[in-house]
């Protein structure tokens, strides 16, 4: 899918803004400030109605104003699609194809994308809130229901933490609906990372071009070692909360389930963030990243739109010539934010507009 | 700068659910040009429906008279009762016509971060209930939400040791959905196809 049309208004530092991109890579330029990340997140937004910055929505509001507006014409093989949401006043209002979504999943399902921006280094760092969205976006991909298992365990998750906090009779059903809610989460964390991971490691030896092995895993260190084969994960979660109640009684909070799970990431059998290098982290983050577009790829049946910001802050001369060869073969969208116009350096001319940003305005060169 | 008379009504008005400032404008509006008998006849039947309409005494549904119609007739099966949270659920189970057992109300579901425990709905006069000893199977048929399933839950263990049978309601019902809000033949086929959980 392609993006061909995009307007914004109040979002951010952008003026009134409306484009018609019609090139597969568009090269966003400018000095810091002048509001290239801005044009990212507002198409991230209207993708996902969030943003890759802020978990608060009103920081997407212009200085001084009361809401935003974001609207994308999105090309798929079936047509021109239409998605705007906006922002006011504390409320979001989104509309596809001019009629407002029975759910919430139909709205997401129209314009998937992949960011890849300097927040994205924590994914090497070991960050583990990182790891977690990492294949939480991935299971998505692969099973846009994976939402809905995550918002049905988050909701336990808080009831069972206020059960414990007030030491309430019902404990015991709310560990037990805990046990259940969260398998479904864990064991799609665990499909899709299993899957992913022999795309990830082919990336990564083609960025770094070094001969390492990287190994992939979803670990639960809550579980208890001995039982984690044996039970299925139900059984062996449902065990370590009644074993740890009374603690979990004392701190008024479970320290057990999938809000604990781990991406660990291993090179050569070491654990990535501990003995990798900074080089190796940043490649491992690309890779994450650009494996998570070809998996999108495959399993939307077309292209989910790729997102760069400021790749030139993140990565060395040597992986930009990877990710610039990366760009040039891929055949999906891919926006590119940078400080100068060559900075991903990119072979084919032919399908390459370039937009100057300035004070937020956008000028096409 | 409304009237005085006509402000402390709209307040009234706009305490009731979905009723905002415009829809409030509009009855006051209604009423300030009605009939005086018209005004008079809905303040009454206000007064009655405070007056006349209680919780039955055994089920905790909203009745009239107590016990309430459906715990009172002769041709409703008293080995099967159906538990849901509240008056809703009687309405939603009722408009299938698959059910003639017994109700009971419960008066919410548990949730801990608001504060409702199992002391605060009405699982004490459940146990009670069971312990005369005519009933047999307890369906329970609270909302599919994560709320629900808990209170499902909470029930199944506290019941079945008093040898009573549990069963919840098929999930042929949409995942987080309220019981109010499914068409009576979906919610029929889930009642008939209800399993041990
Ligand atoms: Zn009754």
């Amino acid at each position: 899918m392609r993006i061909r049309r995009l307007r914004v208004a109040g979002f951010r530092n952008l003026g009134s803004l409306d484009l018609e991109p019609e090139a597969r890579v568009c090269v966003v330029h400018g000095a810091n400030g002048q509001g290239k990340t801005n044009l990212l997140e507002a198409i991230r937004f209207a993708s996902c109605l969030q943003s890759f910055r802020t978990r608060q929505t009103s920081d997407l509001v212009q200085f001084g104003g009361s809401g935003f507006f974001v609207q994308v014409g999105v090309e798929d093989p079936n047509g021109l699609r239409d998605l705007r949401a906006s922002w006011r006043a504390g409320a979001r209002t989104v509309a596809v194809d001019g009629t407002r979504p029975s759910t919430i999943h139909e709205y997401l399902s129209v314009l998937p994308t992949v960011v890849f921006s300097p927040a994205d280094a924590g994914l090497g760092h070991g960050d583990r809130e990182a790891g977690r969205r990492y294949v939480d976006g991935a299971s998505f991909f692969h099973d846009p229901l994976h939402v809905s298992r995550i918002r049905r365990y988050r909701q336990t998750l808080r009831q069972l933490n206020a059960a414990l906090r007030r030491n309430t009779a019902d404990l015991a059903a709310w560990e037990q609906r805990m046990a259940e809610t969260a398998e479904p989460v864990h064991q799609a964390r665990a499909r899709t990372l299993r899957q992913i991971a022999p795309t990830v490691t082919g990336l990564y030896r083609a960025i770094s071009g070094q001969g390492e092995e990287l190994e992939l895993s979803l670990e639960a260190p809550y579980l208890m070692e001995d039982e984690k084969g044996s039970l299925g994960y139900r059984e062996a979660l449902l065990r370590v909360l009644r074993a740890r109640r009374d603690e979990d009684l004392r701190r008024g909070f479970t320290g057990a389930g999938p809000h604990r799970d781990r991406l660990v990431l291993r090179l050569d059998g070491r654990p990535l963030e501990r003995h990798g290098s900074q080089g190796q982290r940043r490649s491992v983050g690309l890779a994450l990243k650009l494996a998570l577009l070809e998996w999108g790829c495959t399993n939307l049946g077309q292209p989910p739109v790729l997102l760069l910001d400021d790749p030139g802050s993140e990565l060395d001369a040597e992986r930009l010539a990877a990710l610039g060869s990366f760009v040039d073969r891929w055949h999906g969208q891919v926006w590119i934010a940078t400080t100068g116009p060559d900075v991903v350096p990119l072979n084919g001319d032919r399908d390459v507009a370039f937009y100057r940003m300035e004070k937020g305005a956008v000028h096409a060169r | 700068m409304l009237a005085p008379p006509i402000q402390k009504v709209m307040r009234e008005l706009q305490r009731l659910p979905g009723v905002g400032e415009k829809t409030a404008t509009r009855f006051v509006l209604h009423l300030l040009k009605a009939p005086r008998t018209e005004v008079e006849s809905l303040a009454r039947a206000l007064v009655e429906l405070k007056e006349k309409v209680k919780p039955c005494s055994v089920c905790f549904q909203l009745t009239e008279s107590d016990p309430c119609a459906v715990c009172a007739s002769p041709r409703r099966d008293r080995s099967v009762v159906c538990v849901v949270e509240d008056q809703a659920g009687v309405l939603a189970i009722e408009r299938t016509r698959t059910f003639f057992g017994l109700y009971h109300v419960l008066g919410g579901h548990l949730s801990p971060m608001e504060g409702v425990g199992p002391e605060d709905l009405r699982i004490r006069e459940l146990v009670d209930r069971i312990g005369h000893g005519e009933i047999r199977e307890v369906i329970v048929a609270t909302n599919p939400h994560v709320e629900g399933e808990a209170t499902a839950l909470y029930l199944k263990k506290l019941l079945e040791p008093l040898g009573v049978r549990v069963t919840r309601i098929a999930r042929g019902v949409p995942l987080g959905g309220d019981l109010e809000y499914i068409d009576a033949l979906t919610l029929g086929r889930a009642l008939e196809g209800r399993s041990s959980f």
